[in-house]
C-alpha cells in the first residue's frame, strides 16, 4: 500500500514544524513535492530556465565531500510545510512568494508497477572498493551502497533510530552495552546466511578500517592491543563483542577503546545506520582479502544485486533486483519494485540536469544551488519534474582552516578578520544564484546546536582590514594558500575569496587540485594546506561530528587525521565529551549550542552557506519517500539515512506510459 | 630488409626512452610513489600489499644507486606489461587492462570517425580545387581551409557546443559508449560532435595537401597519356589521379596522428566522452602511476607503430621514396 | 617523424600567386596583432579598459550582456569580459612569445649543429627529436605541468606561468630544430657556401656569416606560425585545468571558466574564443605570407 497523505496526517501545520530559523530565509524546512509524479505546486512565476545548459564542472562552493556517514543524518521532513521561504537575497525578480502550501496532496492511489529500469545521476565519483571497511563514501556513494547493502539501523519519521537489518537493539541502562539481535532467515546475495557471526565480522572489519575506526573510537577494543603506557596501539584492534546465540550479540563501549572504562553512549545506534552498520557477505569479504574476488563486485543483503561497475567519469554501476529480498511492502508485494537501476556518475551538475531534461537519466541528486534553484517552485521555478528538497540536517559549506600550522591562521584576530571580510550575501548571490541560506556556524537548520544568532562576526571590511594591518605590522605579510577542486565554479568561489581577502590586505594564492588529492591533503595535513573550500558536517546530533572536531582526532601533519583542521580546543573537546554521554536531549542541545558559539567566537572555520540538496526526478518516477519501516510500526524510513542527497530506492517504481 | 630492421630498431629505441622518461616523471616530487599508487588515504597494511604487488613502484634512493634502481624497476615494469599485467589503478579500483577495455573503444571510434569525417570533407574539396585550380570557388575553399586550419580545436568545440549541442536536442548530454553494430543511431548521437571537432581540422589539412598533390599529378605524363587514350575526364580525375595521391594522404594520416591524439584529449574532456584521454588527465592529477605509464606507453606505441607502418609501406611501394625519406 | 601540429600546417605553394608580402590579408593581420599588442601591454594606462580583476557588484552573475558599458559583457564575478580578454591577450602573448624565443634559440642551435656537423652528432640529435615528437604535444604538456605543480610546492618562483612557459618552450624545440636542420642541410650544399669553403673560410665563419643570415627569413616565418601553434596549445592546456595562476587569466582559461554558462552568457565564452581564433589566424597569415615571400619550403619532414 502506498501511503496516502491525508491518512497519515503528515501535512503538519506550520506551527508544528520546529523551524530553526536562518537569518535570511526564515524558517527552513524540507519540502517534499509531488511524490508520485504530481506537481502539487501552483504554477507561478515565469519559466525562466533554459532547457539545455552548458557543460562544465559545476558545484557550489568548492564542494569537497567526504563523509563516513557514520550517523544517520540527512533526513527529509516529509511535511508539506507552509513556510516563509522568501529568498531574501534572490537576484531573481521572478522569484515570488513561496509557492508551497500545505494543501492536502490529493493523489490518486497508484498501484506500484513491478519491473522497469531507472537511471540515476549523481555527483562526484569517489572511486573505491565497495567493501564497507574501505569505502570512502560521499552522498551518492552511500545511496548506491544502500542498493546492495542493508544497514543495521534506519531513522524513522521522528528522527529516532529503529532497527532495520537488526530485529532489535537493546541498550543497557547506562547505554554502555548494546544487545543486537539480527533478523533470521536472511541470506546474502551469494547464499551465505546472515547471522550474528556475519554481522560481527563486518563490524570488526569496518570498525578497524582506517577511516571508520576513528569515528567509533569509543567502542571497547581487544585489551591485548594495549600498549605498556596505557594507550591504544591502534584502532585496528578487534572490537569487544560477545556472541549470545546464533543471531544475537552484545557490543560494548569503552572510553578511547578501553574496555575497562565503559562510556555511556546513548546515540551510538545511529552509527549503525551509516557506513559502520552496512553488512556485506563475509564469504565475499574473505575472498576479497584473499585476492580471489573483486572488491568492486559487492555482495550484501540489499534489495538489489551488483551487476556491473565501471569506475570513474563516464562510468556506471548497474544493479539488478534481488528476487529474494527479505522485505515486502504492506500489501505483501515482494520488494523492490524495480528490475534494474543504473547509476551514472555525472560530476557536472549542469550536465546532470540537462541529462534529466533530455531523458537520459530519470532521477538526479544535486546540491548545486544554481541547479536546485532552477527547479525549486519555492524559488519561482515551474517544471513538471518531481522536486524533493532536503534543506535540513545538511552540510555546511565553509572554509576549512589549518589551525595547528605555525602562521597567521593561528591568530584568532586574523581568522575573524577573514570572516569579517566576506560579504556572504554578495558571495551567495554571486556564486550560488542567491539561493542557499547564509551559514553562521557549522550546524545547518534542524541540526542540534543550530542557532539563529551565535555571535559570529558579520561583514565589516574596515575592521577586517584594521586587524590584518595590525597583525602584518607585527608579524609581516600574510599569504594564504586557498585550495579547491578543479571545477569552474570552485574557481569562481576561489577568485571571489581572493578578491575579498585581497581587499583587506591578505594575499591569496589559489591551488586547484583534483578532489581525492584535495581530501588527501587535508587528511594528512599537506604543507600547502592553509585553507580549503569544504563541505561537511551533515547530521542530526553534534555527537556525529565528534571525530571531525575532537582534539583526539587532531593528529599532527603527516598522519591521517579526520580532524582536518587540526582543531584542538579544550572547550570544544569538553563539550563534545559531555555531549557524547548525555542522555537528556535538552542538555545535549545546550552543549551543541555552546559549541556553535565557541566556533563563532574563535572563528575556527569560516562558514559561508548551508547546502541545499534536491532530488529531482522525471514525472514518471514514483514512490519516493514511501519506504516503510520493516518493523511493521507504520512509520516510514527517512530518506537519506546516511546523509543528505539520498533517498531509499527500494520503494521506487516507474509509472507506466 | 635491413632498412626495415633499422627503422624498427630506431622506433623501439624511441619507445623505450619515452616510456622510461614518463616513468621518471611520475616519480618527480613524489615522496612516496607507492602511496600515490595506493590512492593516498590508506593504512600501512594496504601500502604493504600494494608494494608487494608492484615492487617496481618503490621510491629509488641515493645518488649513485638511483639510476640503476630506476632502470631495474623499468625493466620489471616492461616485463609485467608484456606478460599482460599492466597494473592496477587503486584510485579507481580497476585494473589497467579493464580500464583500456572500458575506455579504449570510445577513443578508438572517436579517432576513426574523426579521420573518416576529415576524409569525407577533404577528398571532394581537394580534388575539385585541384581540377578547377584558381577558380573563384577554389580561392574561397582555399581561404576557408586556411581559416579552419588556424582554428583551435577548443574554439571549434565551443562553437559546436553553442551552435549545435545547445540547440539540437538530438545530441546527448552524457555520451555513453554504444558499439556501432549494436545501435548505429545511438553510436552516431554519441560520437558525432566530438568526432566533428577533430575531423574539421583534419579535413582542412588534407584538402590542402590533396590539392597540392593532385595539381602536380594532373600535370604528369601518365595523366596526359590517359587523357590521350580517351579515358573520360571524371575517370582520370577520380581514379587515376586520386589513386596516386592516396599514398601522401596515408602519410599525412600518420603525421597527424600525434596531433589527433592531443586533440582527442581536449574533445573527450569537452564532450565528456568517457575515453582514455580524459582518464589520463585525471590520472596525472592523482599521480595514478601505472595508469599514466600504461596510457602513455599505449599512445607512444600507437604513434611509433603507425610511423613504422608508413615507412614500411613506402619501402614496399616505392624504393626511391624510401631512400628519400631515409635522408630526412 | 611527425608533424608538430596541424595548424603549423603545410604552407603548400601554388604557382602563379602574387608573391608580395603585404597583401590585404597580411596587412589586416598585422594591424590586428600590433593593435592587440599595444592594447594588451598599455592596458594599465588606457582609461577605457577596466582592470581585469576589478569587480562591479551590480553586474555579477553575468548580468551585463555586451553593450556600451561592458563591451563584451560581464562574467560571474562581475568582471569586464573585454578587460579580461585584453589582459588575457597579454598573458597568452607573453607565454607564447617567450616560449617561441626559447624554441628558436635552443631548437635553432640544435638544428644548426645537426644539419651542419652531420654524422653521429646529427644522428644523436635526431633521436632526441624523435623522442620529443613521438609524444602528442598536449599529453606531454599535461604530464610535465602536472609534475611541475608538485615540484612548485618547494620552489616558490615556479608559478604556473613559468611551468606553462617551460613546457611550451620544450614543445617548440623539436619542430623548430627539424626545420632549421633541413634548411641548414640544403643551404650547406648551395654554391655560395661551397664557394666560401673553397676560399678557405672556417666552419664557424661559414656557419655564422653564410648560413645563419640565410636562416633568418625562415625563422621569422616559423616564429609567427609557431606562436600560433603555441597559443593553441596553451588554450588546450588551460582548458584541461593547467593554466596560469588566478586571478590572471589567459584566453584558454577564460573559455574554460565560463563555458558552463555558455547558454545564459554566450559572450563570456564566445569573445575569448573569437580573440583566440582571430589572433591565431593572424599569426598564421603573417607567417604564411612571409614564407611565400621568401620562398621557404616547409621543412623536408
Amino acid at each position: 500500500m502506498l501511503r496516502s497523505s491525508e491518512g497519515r496526517g503528515r501535512c503538519a501545520p506550520p506551527s508544528s514544524h520546529k523551524g530553526y530559523g536562518s537569518p535570511i530565509r526564515g524558517v527552513m524546512g524540507v519540502r517534499l513535492v509531488a511524490i508520485r509524479g504530481m506537481n502539487v505546486y501552483e504554477r507561478r512565476g515565469k519559466h525562466v530556465r533554459n532547457s539545455r545548459r552548458g557543460r562544465g564542472a559545476g558545484r557550489i562552493v568548492a564542494a569537497v565531500v567526504i563523509s563516513l556517514g557514520l550517523v544517520a543524518a540527512a533526513c527529509s521532513k516529509k511535511e508539506e510545510i507552509a513556510e516563509d521561504t522568501s529568498p531574501a537575497t534572490s537576484g531573481d525578480p521572478n522569484a515570488t512568494q513561496p509557492t508551497v502550501t500545505n494543501a492536502p496532496v490529493t493523489m490518486p492511489e497508484v498501484e506500484p508497477v513491478m519491473g522497469g529500469r531507472l537511471v540515476i545521476g549523481g555527483e562526484a565519483e569517489v572511486s573505491n572498493p565497495w567493501t564497507p571497511a574501505a569505502m570512502q563514501c560521499d552522498s551518492f556513494c552511500h545511496m548506491r551502497a544502500r542498493s546492495f547493502y542493508d544497514p543495521l539501523v534506519s531513522v524513522d519519521d521522528e528522527l529516532n533510530w529503529r532497527p532495520f537489518l537488526a530485529e532489535s537493539i537493546t541498550p543497557n541502562a547506562e547505554s554502555t552495552e548494546f544487545t543486537i539481535k539480527i533478523r533470521e532467515g536472511i541470506s546474502f546475495h551469494d547464499g551465505t546466511p546472515l547471522n550474528a557471526d556475519a554481522v560481527m565480522y563486518n563490524l570488526n572489519a569496518t570498525g578497524s578500517g582506517l577511516l571508520v575506526s576513528a569515528g567509533v573510537k569509543d567502542l571497547a577494543r581487544d585489551p591485548a592491543c594495549w600498549k605498556a603506557d596505557g594507550g591504544l596501539a591502534n584502532n585496528a584492534c578487534k572490537l569487544v563483542m560477545d556472541k549470545v546465540d546464533e543471531f544475537t550479540f552484545v557490543i560494548k563501549t569503552g572510553k578511547d577503546g578501553n574496555a575497562g572504562d565503559p562510556l555511556p553512549w546513548p546515540l551510538f545506534p545511529y552509527y549503525l545506520g551509516g557506513q559502520f552498520g552496512l553488512v556485506a557477505s563475509p564469504t565475499w569479504l574473505d575472498a576479497v582479502a584473499a585476492g580471489t574476488a573483486n572488491a568492486t563486485d559487492a555482495v550484501g543483503t540489499g534489495p538489489f544485486m551488483f551487476k556491473e561497475y565501471a569506475p570513474g567519469e563516464g562510468g556506471k554501476l548497474v544493479v539488478t533486483r534481488n528476487p529474494n529480498y527479505w522485505q515486502t511492502d504492506s500489501a505483501g508485494r515482494q520488494l523492490p519494485y524495480l528490475d534494474e537501476i543504473e547509476f551514472r556518475v555525472i560530476p557536472d551538475s549542469q550536465v546532470r540536469a540537462a541529462a534529466l531534461e533530455s531523458g537520459d537519466v530519470d532521477l538526479i541528486s544535486t546540491s548545486d544551488a544554481a541547479v536546485v534553484s532552477e527547479y525549486d517552485p519555492g524559488f519561482g521555478a515551474t517544471t513538471d519534474f518531481n522536486f524533493l528538497l532536503q534543506a535540513q540536517y545538511s552540510e555546511t559549506n565553509y572554509i576549512l582552516l589549518h589551525l595547528s600550522k605555525p602562521g597567521p591562521l593561528q591568530s584568532k584576530e586574523v581568522r575573524c578578520a577573514l570572516h569579517q571580510a566576506l560579504d556572504k550575501d554578495d558571495l551567495i548571490a554571486t556564486v550560488a544564484n542567491g539561493y542557499p541560506a547564509i551559514a553562521n556556524g557549522p550546524f545547518s537548520p534542524g541540526q542540534e546546536g543550530n542557532l539563529a544568532d551565535n555571535g559570529a562576526p558579520t561583514y565589516d571590511p574596515d575592521a577586517a582590514a584594521a586587524a590584518i594591518a595590525a597583525y602584518e605590522a607585527a608579524n609581516g605579510e600574510i599569504t594564504i594558500n586557498y585550495s579547491t577542486t578543479t571545477s569552474a565554479s570552485s574557481l569562481a568561489t576561489a577568485e571571489y575569496l581572493q578578491d575579498a581577502w585581497g581587499a583587506v590586505g591578505v594575499d591569496v594564492t589559489i591551488t586547484q587540485i583534483e578532489q581525492s588529492k584535495l581530501i588527501n591533503n587535508a587528511l594528512f595535513g599537506a604543507p600547502e594546506f592553509d585553507a580549503f573550500g569544504w563541505r561537511n558536517h551533515a547530521g542530526l546530533f553534534v555527537d556525529g561530528q565528534y571525530y571531525w572536531w575532537h582534539g583526539s582526532a587532531a593528529l599532527p601533519d603527516g598522519s591521517l587525521a579526520l580532524n582536518f583542521g587540526r582543531l584542538n580546543d579544550p572547550e570544544i573537546n569538553r563539550l563534545l565529551d559531555l555531549s557524547r554521554s548525555e542522555a537528556d536531549p535538552d542538555a545535549r542541545r545546550g552543549y551543541a549550542e555552546d559549541i556553535n558559539r565557541r566556533f563563532a567566537s574563535e572563528c575556527f572555520i569560516i562558514p559561508t552557506s548551508f547546502t541545499t540538496w534536491a532530488i529531482i526526478s522525471s514525472p514518471s518516477v514514483m514512490g519516493i519517500g514511501t519506504m516503510m519501516q520493516p518493523d511493521g510500526s507504520g512509520s516510514f524510513v527517512r530518506d537519506g539515512a546516511g546523509f543528505s542527497g539520498q533517498i531509499w530506492l527500494t520503494s521506487l517504481f516507474k509509472a507506466e506510459g | 630488409m635491413r632498412y626495415a630492421l633499422t627503422r624498427i630498431a630506431r622506433f623501439v629505441f624511441v619507445f623505450v626512452i619515452v616510456t622510461f622518461l614518463v616513468m621518471l616523471a611520475t616519480r618527480i616530487g613524489s615522496k612516496d610513489p607507492v602511496r600515490d599508487l595506493a590512492g593516498g588515504q590508506v593504512g600501512p597494511e594496504v601500502i604493504a600489499k600494494v608494494e608487494a604487488d608492484f615492487p617496481y613502484v618503490r621510491a629509488c634512493e641515493g645518488t649513485i644507486t638511483y639510476a640503476p634502481c630506476m632502470v631495474s624497476q623499468y625493466a620489471r615494469w616492461v616485463g609485467d606489461v608484456f606478460t599482460g599485467n599492466m597494473g592496477y589503478s587503486y584510485a579507481q579500483n580497476q585494473s589497467v587492462v579493464d580500464m583500456f577495455k572500458q575506455r579504449g573503444p570510445s577513443t578508438f571510434w572517436l579517432g576513426v570517425w574523426a579521420i573518416v569525417i576529415g576524409l569525407i570533407g577533404a577528398v571532394p574539396i581537394g580534388v575539385y580545387s585541384a581540377y578547377k585550380r584558381d577558380s573563384p570557388l577554389d580561392r574561397v575553399l582555399s581561404l576557408g581551409s586556411f581559416a579552419v586550419l588556424s582554428t583551435p580545436q577548443l574554439v571549434i568545440a565551443v562553437f559546436l557546443l553553442y551552435a549545435v549541442a545547445n540547440r539540437v536536442a538530438f545530441f546527448p548530454n552524457i555520451p555513453d559508449y554504444v558499439a556501432p553494430w549494436s545501435n548505429p543511431v545511438e553510436h552516431f548521437r554519441n560520437f558525432f560532435l566530438p568526432a566533428l571537432t577533430l575531423g574539421i581540422g583534419l579535413g582542412a589539412v588534407w584538402s590542402r595537401l590533396l590539392r597540392a598533390d593532385m595539381i602536380l599529378t594532373l600535370q604528369s605524363d601518365f595523366i596526359n597519356l590517359a587523357r590521350a587514350k580517351g579515358v573520360s575526364p571524371n575517370r582520370v580525375l577520380w581514379v587515376h589521379a586520386l589513386r596516386s595521391s592516396v599514398l601522401s594522404l596515408i602519410t599525412s594520416v600518420a603525421l597527424q596522428l600525434s596531433g589527433l591524439i592531443s586533440g582527442a584529449v581536449v574533445a573527450e574532456q569537452f564532450f565528456q566522452v568517457g575515453g582514455i584521454g580524459g582518464r589520463l588527465v585525471i590520472a596525472v592529477q592523482q599521480n595514478d602511476i601505472l595508469v599514466i605509464q600504461a596510457i602513455t606507453a599505449a599512445v607512444v606505441a600507437a604513434v611509433v607503430v603507425v610511423n613504422v607502418g608508413v615507412d614500411l609501406l613506402y619501402a614496399v611501394v616505392d624504393p626511391r621514396i624510401r631512400q628519400a625519406r631515409a635522408l630526412a | 617523424m611527425t608533424a608538430a601540429s596541424g595548424a603549423a600546417g603545410p604552407t603548400v605553394r601554388t604557382p602563379k600567386r602574387p608573391n608580395r608580402f603585404l597583401t590585404g590579408g597580411s596587412v589586416l593581420s598585422l594591424t590586428w596583432l600590433i593593435g592587440l599588442t599595444l592594447l594588451a601591454f598599455f592596458a594599465d594606462y588606457l582609461p577605457f579598459i577596466r582592470y581585469a580583476t576589478a569587480r562591479t557588484k551590480s553586474v555579477t552573475n553575468y548580468k551585463a550582456g555586451p553593450g556600451l558599458d561592458f563591451w563584451f559583457g560581464s562574467d560571474r564575478l562581475g568582471r569586464d569580459v573585454f578587460a579580461r580578454c585584453i589582459y588575457g591577450a597579454q598573458i597568452s602573448l607573453r607565454v607564447a612569445v617567450a616560449s617561441i624565443i626559447v624554441g628558436i634559440v635552443v631548437g635553432g642551435a640544435l638544428g644548426l649543429i645537426a644539419g651542419y656537423v652531420k654524422g653521429r652528432t646529427d644522428a644523436t640529435i635526431n633521436v632526441l627529436f624523435d623522442v620529443l615528437l613521438s609524444f602528442p604535444a598536449l599529453i606531454l604538456a599535461v604530464l610535465v605541468v602536472g609534475r611541475l605543480d608538485v615540484l612548485a610546492a618547494d620552489v616558490p618562483w615556479l608559478t604556473r606561468t613559468w611551468s606553462v612557459t617551460i613546457v611550451l618552450s620544450l614543445l617548440s624545440i623539436a619542430p623548430i630544430a627539424r626545420i632549421v636542420r633541413a634548411q641548414t642541410l640544403s643551404l650547406s650544399e648551395r654554391e655560395f657556401v661551397l664557394a666560401a669553403r673553397s676560399l678557405g673560410a672556417g666552419r664557424m665563419r661559414i656557419l655564422f656569416k653564410e648560413i645563419l643570415p640565410n636562416l633568418v627569413p625562415a625563422m621569422v616565418s616559423v616564429a609567427f606560425t609557431g606562436v600560433a601553434v603555441l597559443m593553441v596549445a596553451e588554450g588546450g592546456l588551460a582548458f584541461l585545468g593547467y593554466s596560469v595562476e588566478s586571478p590572471s587569466s589567459s584566453w584558454g582559461k577564460l573559455i574554460a571558466e565560463n563555458r558552463e554558462k555558455i547558454d545564459v552568457a554566450w559572450w563570456a565564452t564566445i569573445f575569448p574564443s573569437l580573440m583566440l581564433f582571430i589572433t591565431v589566424l593572424a599569426f598564421n597569415v603573417v607567417g604564411d605570407r612571409f614564407a611565400r615571400r621568401f620562398d621557404i619550403r616547409e621543412a623536408a619532414l
